[in-house]
């Protein structure tokens, strides 16, 4: 009888905790999140990853794990890692700027001898001497578009280099929402801020942002100005924008903190919601700021896959699949209208 | 050679023996010949630039600028071959640079008297400027073949800027130990005030200390330079406080007078052997950088104990 009684509240308990593990189930199998999805499609791309050999090992260098972006990325790489079975060692450079000791790492890595290496290299050619002795071990290498790989064929080194990040693309479809939202009232005049001159990754944006807006018949790019990345510049060279041009009405910026910047300065300004700004890499600060209306657009693209998807690409290769060309990873347009479809993007 | 000496130098060869040992326990792949050459070409720049700085240490003063003197005298070279030099003319070019620089800080120091400290800190920024202005944050690569073999070739088994650097290393030593400019500098550090009313041209040794710190630093470059294939602005950020760490290590005091070229030999080649082996190891780099400061503190620590049981205090 006191068995029974003790019995009743736990049943009863578990007959709830049921029920909410199928509501739960359910509302996710309703709602596929877009990073789901687009990650899926990546990985569509490169197509059916064969089954690694027993005790497969890969060593990963990464530039650092001094922010969060890399930290994104090696959790990527490690759930790809638990996901086929394999290890996966993990290393980074003490500081985004440590090129020799990148070096030193990886040749210790190759002496470790790795089935496969994965590198993402600090600049074109800090490590083009430890492809050259992976290849001589007949290591697997991958790597990004950044190595000079006319440089690392010529010392030896044939590394697979992926082009994963679309940059051009981002600064694209960021730009063609502002255009087409202010072409519905009559188009106007918009501005771009593109990062470091002359970094790759600031072109791209900037070159797709161009073309983003050109889109658009009404749209007037009235000025194309360096933010370097930076809040405080971005934000002087808005305010310097919006005293040239006070009819402006929209900017496209090459990331979220140089946009987050020029919302300061357009509320400075005294033009709060007068102009459409959009950013790039959809950190948790513009997460916020879209929800709430102020920031108009930012494109998300996901460290985390990019881990994921150099490891797929190491375990096919090492057995000798061909890697397609322009494997990628796909980039979102987060706006007000699928930001709560964000929420799980890492 | 004093008691304290002979017996932290054996510390350090015991303690390096005892890393060696450790990491091989740990890992199958320490104890190889390509990794032992990995270490010694990853020491090689440490141990060139430490010998430097072991020197201007033991006059009591200090170069902080040695990190951007290796950026600039590399950017120097690089240019130099870039544009027609030869690769003999072009390294001595950069070495001579390199030298150039030192001679800057040594007259700061030296002739107008202000502190090491305060010189090189401030030549750091000027010539860490410069790097950035001459190349616009570019890279220069794309080097003559024969000049990246200093970096990556090898001399019978050994790794040239191995041999290089056991080169500096023995040159250093002789000097200090049997030439008339050894002792003076070691009297200058000692004691400036007595080695001047000596007759030791005080000046001028302070002088030739930094040059020759600038051209180690040079001769530094010349091996990363060699090595990346790539001269760059950004390069040898930190290193000062790395050649530091080895001297110090080493047994060098900061209070002058005494140097320990052997000393610092040992220290870079820790310090070289246990980013080695924490990498072969895999620990965390949050928590290499960690080890690696527990590991200079105890060597400096342990070296303090066995210094104190000579004094009263």
């Amino acid at each position: 009888m006191n068995m029974k009684l003790a019995l009743k509240p736990v049943i009863s308990f578990l007959a709830m905790a049921m029920v909410l593990g199928i509501a739960i189930s359910g509302a996710a199998e309703v709602q596929t999140t877009l990073f789901e999805k687009s990650r899926s499609e990546s990985f569509a791309m490169l197509g059916d990853v064969p089954k690694p050999k027993s005790g497969f090992r890969m060593g990963v260098v990464l530039i650092t794990l001094s922010n969060p972006y890399w930290v994104s990325m090696k959790n990527g790489y490690e759930n790809a890692a638990k996901e086929f079975g394999i290890t996966i060692d993990i290393q980074a450079a003490p500081q985004e700027n440590s090129t020799t000791a990148q070096l030193n790492i990886l040749e210790n890595m190759v002496a470790k001898g790795y089935d496969a290496i994965a590198a993402h290299t600090i600049t074109a050619h800090n490590l083009i001497p430890g492809f050259v002795k992976a290849e001589k071990k007949g290591i697997t290498t991958v790597t990004d578009w950044r190595v000079d790989m006319k440089a690392a064929q010529e010392a030896g080194a044939n590394p697979i280099t992926l082009g994963l990040v679309e940059y051009y693309v981002q600064g694209k479809i960021g730009a063609q929402y502002i255009a087409q939202k202010l072409a519905k009232n009559g188009g106007g005049k918009v501005a771009i801020i593109e990062g470091l001159p002359g970094a790759p990754q600031s072109e791209g944006r900037r070159n797709g942002a161009k073309e983003g807006f050109q889109t658009e018949s009404s749209i007037e790019i009235v000025s194309v100005q360096p933010g370097n990345w930076e809040r405080q510049k971005a934000f002087d060279v808005t305010s310097n924008l919006l005293q040239a041009h006070p009819d402006l009405k929209g900017i496209m910026c090459a990331n979220d903190i140089m946009a987050l910047a020029a919302l300061e300065a357009i509320d400075a300004g005294g033009k709060t919601g007068q102009i459409l700004v959009g950013g790039i890499d959809l950190i948790g600060q513009a997460k916020e700021a879209i929800a709430s209306g102020r920031l108009a657009c930012s494109v998300a693209f996901s460290p985390f896959v990019i881990g994921e998807i150099v490891t797929r690409t190491a375990i096919a290769a090492s057995q000798g699949k061909a890697i397609p060309e322009n494997l990628r990873v796909l980039s979102v347009l987060a706006s007000k209208d699928n930001i709560h479809l964000l929420e799980d993007w890492k | 050679m004093t008691q304290i000496d002979r017996f932290q130098r054996f510390g350090l060869t015991v303690f390096l023996l005892l890393l060696g040992i450790f990491f091989s326990l740990m890992s199958p792949y320490f104890l190889t010949w390509e990794n032992f050459t990995n270490i010694l070409v990853q020491s090689a720049v440490l141990i060139i630039a430490g010998t430097g700085m072991t020197l201007v240490i033991a006059t009591a003063g200090i170069d902080l600028s040695i990190g951007s003197i290796l950026a600039l005298s590399g950017i120097v070279m690089a240019a130099a071959m870039k544009s027609g030099f030869g690769v003999p003319a072009g390294a001595v070019l950069g070495i001579l640079s390199g030298a150039l620089m030192g001679l800057f800080n040594g007259i700061g120091t030296a002739t107008f008297g202000i502190s090491p400290f305060i010189v090189t800190l401030g030549t750091a920024g000027i010539y860490r400027a410069l790097s950035l202005i001459l190349t616009d944050a570019r890279p220069i690569y794309g080097l003559p073949m024969a000049f990246r073999s200093i970096g990556t070739g090898r001399l019978g088994p050994l790794p040239l800027s191995a041999v290089l650097a056991f080169t500096v290393v023995c040159l250093a030593y002789l000097m200090i130990s049997s030439t008339r400019f050894g002792i003076n500098l070691r009297a200058a550090g000692d004691n400036p005030e007595g080695a001047f009313r000596m007759g030791i041209p005080v000046r001028r040794v302070l002088v030739c200390v930094y040059m020759l710190s600038g051209a180690t630093a040079a001769l530094a470059s010349v091996v990363v330079t060699a090595r990346l294939n790539t001269a760059e602005a950004i390069a040898g950020l930190g290193l000062e406080l790395e050649a530091i760490a080895a001297v110090v290590m080493g047994g060098t005091s900061f209070f002058g007078g005494e140097a320990s070229i052997r000393g610092t030999f040992l220290g870079a080649l820790i310090i070289g052997t246990l980013a080695n082996g924490l990498t072969i190891i895999n620990v965390p780099s949050y928590y290499q950088q960690l080890v690696i400061g527990i590991v200079f503190i105890l060597a400096v620590l342990a070296d303090r104990m066995k210094r104190r049981e000579n004094k009263t205090f």
